[in-house]
């Protein structure tokens, strides 16, 4: 295996191969590798704990919704895109938090139906069928 | 039930007149659906706010303003009132709000406390006055209606 990085000063890779591969068909495969996938999950978790942390504190005694979904900290959560959608489903299931409108934003959809508006269980359900109908586990 | 901090913090007054914790936070366990409006309204199924991904009846402007919130509960047969006391033959609500917008409703008991659903947390028993001058403002709107 060969790990390097693309810099605009050194695009070339070298590959010396032994002297069995003379003759042969090869095939090289080349893709890029993120950085290491669980530590960005581990950043990501302790970003979305964070920020729920601070609105819970904050909005856990309040009915206004609107002030929920505009409290600094859900749009923070929002701001870390795509990747808390899984944590945001996790968390809805098990705490009942209302994370369907930082799901309609991030994921542009709203898969909870009409008469199920404000009914939070139904709500929920919709959304957890949603997630096994678009193979999103979480 | 000694008052969790968090409430003291929020409604200061809680400490001088009755504030009672009548059911600690369920959060997380059975998934309280249902906010103080739809407690007030005596519905435990929704939890409603005039947004359009809650419940707000069709009939009711969906806006945040007191005048919407008052057609609610006239809608269920309420009539606005002046007097926060207990009444023979009536119950009553008390629509708490903050810098004019609407925080919060509590229904009135026939022991003449008031009772609120803090959020989706805290079931709590309450005098106005104990509730007054902290998170949800105070009582802007108090209605009315008979028993049936």
């Amino acid at each position: 295996m060969i790990r390097t990085i693309v810099t605009p000063a050194n695009q070339d890779i070298s590959i010396h191969l032994p002297i069995d591969y003379v003759g042969k068909k090869l095939e090289l495969i080349l893709f890029a590798v993120d950085e290491p996938k669980e530590e960005k999950i581990d950043h990501l978790k302790h970003e979305f704990e964070k920020y729920k942390e601070i609105w819970e504190r904050d909005t856990r005694f309040s009915s206004n919704t609107t002030d929920m979904i505009n409290h600094p900290a859900y749009n923070q959560i929002i701001s870390l895109g795509q990747d808390v959608v899984p944590l945001l489903l996790r968390d809805m299931v098990d705490t009942g938090n209302h994370w369907f409108e930082a799901l309609n934003i991030l994921l542009g959809i709203n898969p909870v139906l009409p008469e199920h508006r404000g009914k939070i269980q139904q709500m929920m359900k919709d959304w957890v069928q949603w997630a096994k109908d678009n193979n999103v586990s979480f | 039930m000694a008052l969790h901090p968090d409430i003291i913090a929020l409604f200061p007054n809680s400490v001088q007149s009755p504030f009672i914790e009548t059911s600690p936070s369920t959060r997380g366990i059975d998934r309280i659906s249902y906010n103080c409006i739809a407690w007030a309204y005596e519905d435990s199924t929704a939890w409603y706010w005039p947004h359009p991904n809650r419940y707000w009846p069709k009939n009711i402007p969906m806006t945040e303003t007191l005048e919407a919130f008052q057609l609610l509960f006239e809608d269920i047969g309420y009539e606005v009132c002046t007097d926060d006391s207990s009444e023979e033959g009536f119950q009553k609500i008390a629509i708490f709000a903050k810098a004019g917008k609407p925080t919060h409703a509590s229904r009135q008991m026939s022991d003449g406390m008031w009772t609120s659903k803090l959020g989706d947390e805290h079931d709590v028993s309450h005098t106005l006055q104990s509730m007054a001058d902290g998170f949800y403002g105070n009582v802007a709107i108090l209605m009315r209606k008979r028993n049936e």
